[in-house]
């Protein structure tokens, strides 16, 4: 036991050494959930777009005032005409132009109902679709103000009522991809780095040949992982709470155990990498395209799984953060137990078991 | 002359040696492209919903087979009581709830204006919203069919102003055309910063750096020869993933590709300047992977390949113009979509030009032969 206690402490020695990779370690949860929670957002605002009033009339004026009033819109370009629109479009790099047909004040007073044309750049179609969406809803208003008060009740009403995140924060969503992308860099990229770096330059053959038997190597080399994973967990947490007011409606406890236990699911991750390559550029590599890419897309980190083609979403399954993203959702947005993500619980064992299995053949078989 | 290319032959051996990443470098670039811009996807659909009934009317199946038929939702459970809804929605069964109230079409008749409940499961926000825009917009479709129907007087509106709208630049309407140049920058950037970054530190780590630092080759050539073979793979690179973009997503490259690739060769001589300078200043390949990895998922976060760069705040905005990843995905947006020339994109040439020759002057400053300093 003291020949394990005193490899742990000769790992950790390594460990903090390396004071910029440290740094990294607790300094990626803070960066991730500030650009989350504060850079990305999917209300846009000051978008550039150019208006092509034919009508330079009365009621354009004011419609233009309203758009230029709101803060989704900057006005960059006012145009006579829609013949060199393209040229605007590429040039200022405008996102959407609306059109002001000539008699749109006369329509206004009296005949068919006024139209006007809007040109989105669609090659970001989210872009688009919230646009024409925020311009829709100026208009709405604008005709509400200018049409006579109506004493008719629309035919129903609706209530909406947003559970579990009332205020349709996105930073809730996104925490729980954050913490396993973390805890998967910190456990199974690290340690599938170090084992394999032991293994590059011969130093395996050395910590062979002591004493210690091979199982209490590896365990050696990962305890300090579990370690600071853990702790990185309870930051991640922490931050989320204390600074995205981010609620935690299950068992603070029960939810350290699933994180717990995720972490052992990315170390045997990490086993698993080292033990089918042999250097550290081919781990880093592999944990790059295996784990890393694979944990952001197709997780339902960032990207809902059910938006997926029907052929995608079996591979998002084998993906191990996906499960514990889905236990850490419920547990804490909507107070699950236990009890209720057993499935995530038994899906995550039973990979961590399949994984050291593997990973102990392979081993054994280079051994001999 | 022959020092350089001596030294280009070592590297190139050593490159082609390793079969492992070269056959990940052949690999990788086409499966990410097919798997992850089918991942990438912010589009809504198959959205789950339970359909609780109350009133049991007419009225009420009438607007719920208008739901059926809407491609967005998938009716999952009819019920006639919130609670197995509300349960059901706590298991991750249901994404929205749509409650009609009891005495619905008598209301309805009676000109009381009923009111109808959405339940929406907000953990992801922007779906939630989504969903329930989707729903508000079916019941307002179905309200003038329903007046007709159940013979209301019809509530006409005195004046509306009509909206139409047409998309450009993305004719064929997907979320892909838009992901495919991004995620294509984004591979290019990680796979050969990363592997240029690796591979300098691997000549520190195992000691063979000391022997190159005796020899009588200069500074320059080190460098050169370190950094070409991997500007021409990212070249390469993405010229299967535009060959894929092409062939398999048939995407019509639409701009000037010598445009394209000029910019990609700027563009690819300041990521291996990063990826140098972040070589020189680390000891170890998991330090290096890790301050590569650090700083280039902050630059893909927020160069506006997942999310809008109109949509970050101002002060993101301002920093977003140091920001290599962003320039990419722009400028190949721009001209592979939009048709875009030189004359539109003069200021981001001249700012990537200007960041690459910044960053490689100090990585070969920051070099030195004798690294005691490290």
């Amino acid at each position: 036991m003291s020949a394990l206690a005193a490899f742990v402490k000769k790992e950790f020695l390594h460990i903090f050494r390396d004071k910029r990779t440290l740094l990294i370690i607790f300094c990626m949860p803070i960066a991730l959930v500030m650009i989350f929670g504060i850079v990305i957002s999917t209300e846009i605002y000051d978008a550039k777009i150019a208006i092509v009033d034919a009508s330079s009339g009365i009621r354009a004026q004011q419609l233009i005032e309203k758009i230029n009033a709101s803060n989704y819109f900057k006005i960059v370009s006012h145009l006579r005409s829609s013949s060199n629109l393209e040229e605007i479009f590429r040039s200022q790099n405008i996102k959407l132009a609306i059109l002001i047909p000539q008699n749109f004040d006369k329509d206004f007073q009296n005949g068919p109902p006024p139209y006007i044309q809007l040109i989105a750049d669609a090659s970001d179609l989210n872009v688009a679709t919230t646009l024409i969406g925020n311009i829709t809803s100026i208009v709405q208003a604008f005709v509400e103000e200018n049409s006579p008060p109506s004493a008719s009740l629309p035919p129903f009403q609706i209530t909406t009522r947003m559970y579990y995140n009332p205020e349709q924060r996105d930073v809730f969503m996104f925490i729980p991809g954050i913490l396993a992308l973390v805890l998967m860099i910190v456990s199974a990229m690290m340690t599938s780095i170090t084992l394999v770096r032991e293994k590059e330059f011969g130093t395996w053959r050395l910590l062979s040949s002591t004493p210690l038997p091979s199982p209490i190597i590896i365990v050696g080399k990962l305890i300090p992982y579990f370690l600071l994973s853990a702790i990185n967990s309870c930051f991640i947490l922490g931050l989320a709470t204390s600074v995205f007011g981010m609620p935690i409606h299950g068992n603070p406890f029960e939810l350290f155990l699933v994180c717990l236990l995720f972490i052992l699911t990315s170390l045997s991750l990490g086993i698993f990498i080292s033990s089918i390559t042999h250097t550290q550029q081919a781990a880093i590599l592999a944990s790059m395209v295996g784990l890393f890419l694979p944990t952001t897309f197709l997780s339902g980190f960032i990207f809902p799984i059910e938006n997926m083609p029907a052929w995608l979403q079996p591979i998002a399954q084998i993906v191990p953060a996906k499960w514990f993203i889905e236990a850490i959702k419920r547990m804490m947005l909507k107070g699950a137990s236990l009890q209720h993500v057993l499935t995530q619980i038994y899906v995550l064992a039973g990979m961590t078991v399949l994984l050291l299995t593997i990973s102990i053949r392979r081993s054994r078989k280079q051994a001999t | 002359m022959r020092i350089l290319l001596a030294l280009l032959k070592k590297e190139f051996l050593q490159i082609g040696r390793n079969t492992f990443i070269l056959r990940l470098l052949l690999l990788v670039p086409i499966l990410q492209l097919c798997i992850l811009s089918q991942a990438a996807n912010f589009e809504m659909k198959n959205l789950s919903l339970i359909w609780v009934d109350l009133d049991n009317s007419p009225s009420s199946q009438f607007i719920s087979k208008k739901f059926q038929a809407s491609r967005y939702f998938i009716l999952h459970k009819v019920t006639h009581s919130p609670m197995p809804a509300l349960h059901e929605m706590q298991n991750n069964k249901a994404d929205l709830i749509v409650i009609i109230p009891a005495h619905f079409e008598k209301e309805l008749r009676s000109g009381q204006s009923p009111v109808v409940s959405f339940v929406a499961d907000a953990v992801n926000g922007m779906k939630a919203g989504l969903a329930s825009n989707y729903a508000a917009h079916i019941f307002m479709e179905t309200a003038g069919e329903l007046a007709q129907q159940l013979r209301l007087p019809i509530i006409a509106k005195n004046f509306d102003i009509q909206t139409t709208y047409s998309l450009w630049y993305n004719p064929i309407l997907e979320y892909k055309t838009l992901i495919l140049p991004g995620l294509l920058a984004v591979l290019v950037t990680l796979v050969s910063g990363l592997l240029a970054a690796l591979n300098i530190v691997r000549e520190k780590e195992m000691g063979t750096m000391e022997q190159m630092n005796v020899s009588p080759i200069a500074k320059w050539q080190f460098i050169a020869a370190k950094l070409l073979p991997f500007w021409l793979i990212g070249l390469f690179e993405i010229t299967l993933g535009l060959g894929v973009i092409r062939w398999v997503f048939q995407i019509p490259l639409l701009g000037n590709l010598a445009l394209l690739y000029a910019f990609c060769g700027i563009y690819m001589a300041l990521i291996l300047a990063l990826g140098l300078l972040i070589s020189n200043v680390s000891r170890t390949q998991s330090q290096a992977m890790f301050v590569t990895t650090f700083f280039f998922m902050l630059f893909i976060l927020t160069s506006g390949v997942f999310t809008p760069v109109e949509s970050m705040p101002s002060w993101a905005q301002t920093l977003n113009k140091a920001n290599p990843i962003a320039y990419f995905v722009d400028v190949s947006r721009r001209i592979l979509l939009k048709g875009a020339s030189f004359q539109h994109l003069k200021t981001s040439f001249l700012t990537v030009a200007s960041l690459a020759s910044l960053s490689l002057a100090l990585a070969i400053w920051r070099y030195k032969k004798t690294h005691a300093d490290t």
